[in-house]
């Protein structure tokens, strides 16, 4: 169909819709109280709730450091404690910039750009994030071993340890496969929507 | 007038306007219908800061589009759908050529991309360029770029039938 019969075919119907009115005041106000909860509601506060636990686990591991004698030990304690302070506020921060789009506010082209970057970002955060996991499930082996059980594994390594590794690599190795694939498309459909504003 | 009132009155006046972008944006009835309250529900939010603007139907159609665009992103919703269960979201017209054309021009609008979509939305609803530029935040001379590839992507959508 053409453009000039689709606006005869619209016109039509904008008439006839014009007669058949609907809408009464009751189901107009009943429309306002509305309670919508979204997928990223729900994440927004797992997140918090996520971030108050690692806040915990900064504040065990300060107020036990002491007991980190070695410098390796050291070492583990202290990028644990910053992935822990850390990762918690980027991550709020991502997921706050996708809530940021106000369509009462903003026009049409804002809408899509903020959402597109928004959720642009949530994914590379995503991805960065399993990569730092990664590190911090390595990091919290001998750092939990010190505090819970006063056992230096740096000094007393356990051949265990040696199978555990390799099984650990293979876990994260197909984690992040499995993260990368599930957020190529909604990368992909940003970047179309971001191309397709800049025509 | 309450806030009420006005509210209930524009959209009594515009409810035509939230039933075609309901239409636009979603195929299924239910999604329609979802769509429709969630319009009803920010133009609400977004009521007070209106009232001081000059022109209502430009900041409704923002309102509209935007909600539609960010309600078919968005993951799926699990919500209540209040008092629309008394809404009949369908019209049927007495005509069946017409019908028949209407879901034709349907299927070819959500074939196009969201920027399009919008844009011959409002085209559609007879606006000038420059309400389309205010509206939806694109030049003057971009929107007219649009519409002429609109118009061959539709012509291209037809020698493929």
């Amino acid at each position: 169909m053409e453009l000039e019969e689709m606006q005869a075919a619209w016109s039509q119907m904008s008439q006839d819709l014009e007669k058949q009115k609907q809408l009464t005041d009751e189901i107009i106000l009943k429309m306002t109280q509305q309670k919508y909860t979204s997928q990223w509601n729900k994440i927004f506060t797992a997140e918090k709730i996520g971030g108050v636990i690692c806040y915990i686990g900064l504040v065990v591991l300060l107020a036990n450091f002491k007991i980190f004698d070695t410098i390796a030990l050291q070492v583990s304690a202290i990028l644990c404690m910053l992935i822990l302070a850390i990762l918690p506020i980027v991550s709020l921060k991502t997921i706050r910039g996708m809530k940021q789009v106000n369509v009462t506010k903003m026009n049409y082209k804002e809408t899509m750009e903020t959402y597109a970057k928004g959720k642009k970002n949530f994914v590379n955060f995503q991805k960065l994030n399993v990569g730092i996991s990664f590190l911090f499930m390595i990091l919290t082996v001998p750092v939990s071993a010190k505090l819970f059980n006063d056992e230096n594994l740096f000094e007393t390594l356990d051949p265990k340890l040696g199978i555990a590794v390799p099984f650990m690599l293979v876990f994260f190795g197909l984690l992040i496969w499995f993260v990368t694939r599930c957020y190529k498309k909604v990368l992909r459909n940003s970047e179309t929507i971001l191309k397709e504003i800049e025509e | 007038m309450r806030k009420e009132e006005a509210f209930t009155q524009l959209i009594k006046e515009n409810e035509g306007i939230i039933f075609k972008i309901s239409r636009v944006y979603c195929d299924t009835l239910e999604n329609q219908k979802d769509l429709y309250q969630d319009i009803v529900f920010q133009l609400w939010k977004g009521f007070d800061s209106f009232r001081g603007e000059a022109k209502a139907s430009t900041w409704m159609y923002r309102v509209a589009l935007n909600t539609a665009f960010t309600f078919i992103k968005k993951e799926k919703r699990k919500g209540t759908s209040v008092g629309i269960d008394n809404l009949h979201l369908k019209y049927e017209p007495d005509d069946p050529i017409l019908e028949e054309r209407l879901a034709e021009m349907y299927a070819q609008i959500r074939q196009l991309s969201d920027v399009n979509k919008g844009i011959i939305l409002l085209l559609l609803e007879g606006k000038k360029y420059e309400e389309i530029a205010s509206i939806t935040g694109f030049s003057r001379s971009k929107v007219a770029t649009r519409i002429s590839r609109i118009k061959e992507t539709l012509r291209t959508q037809l020698v493929k039938k």
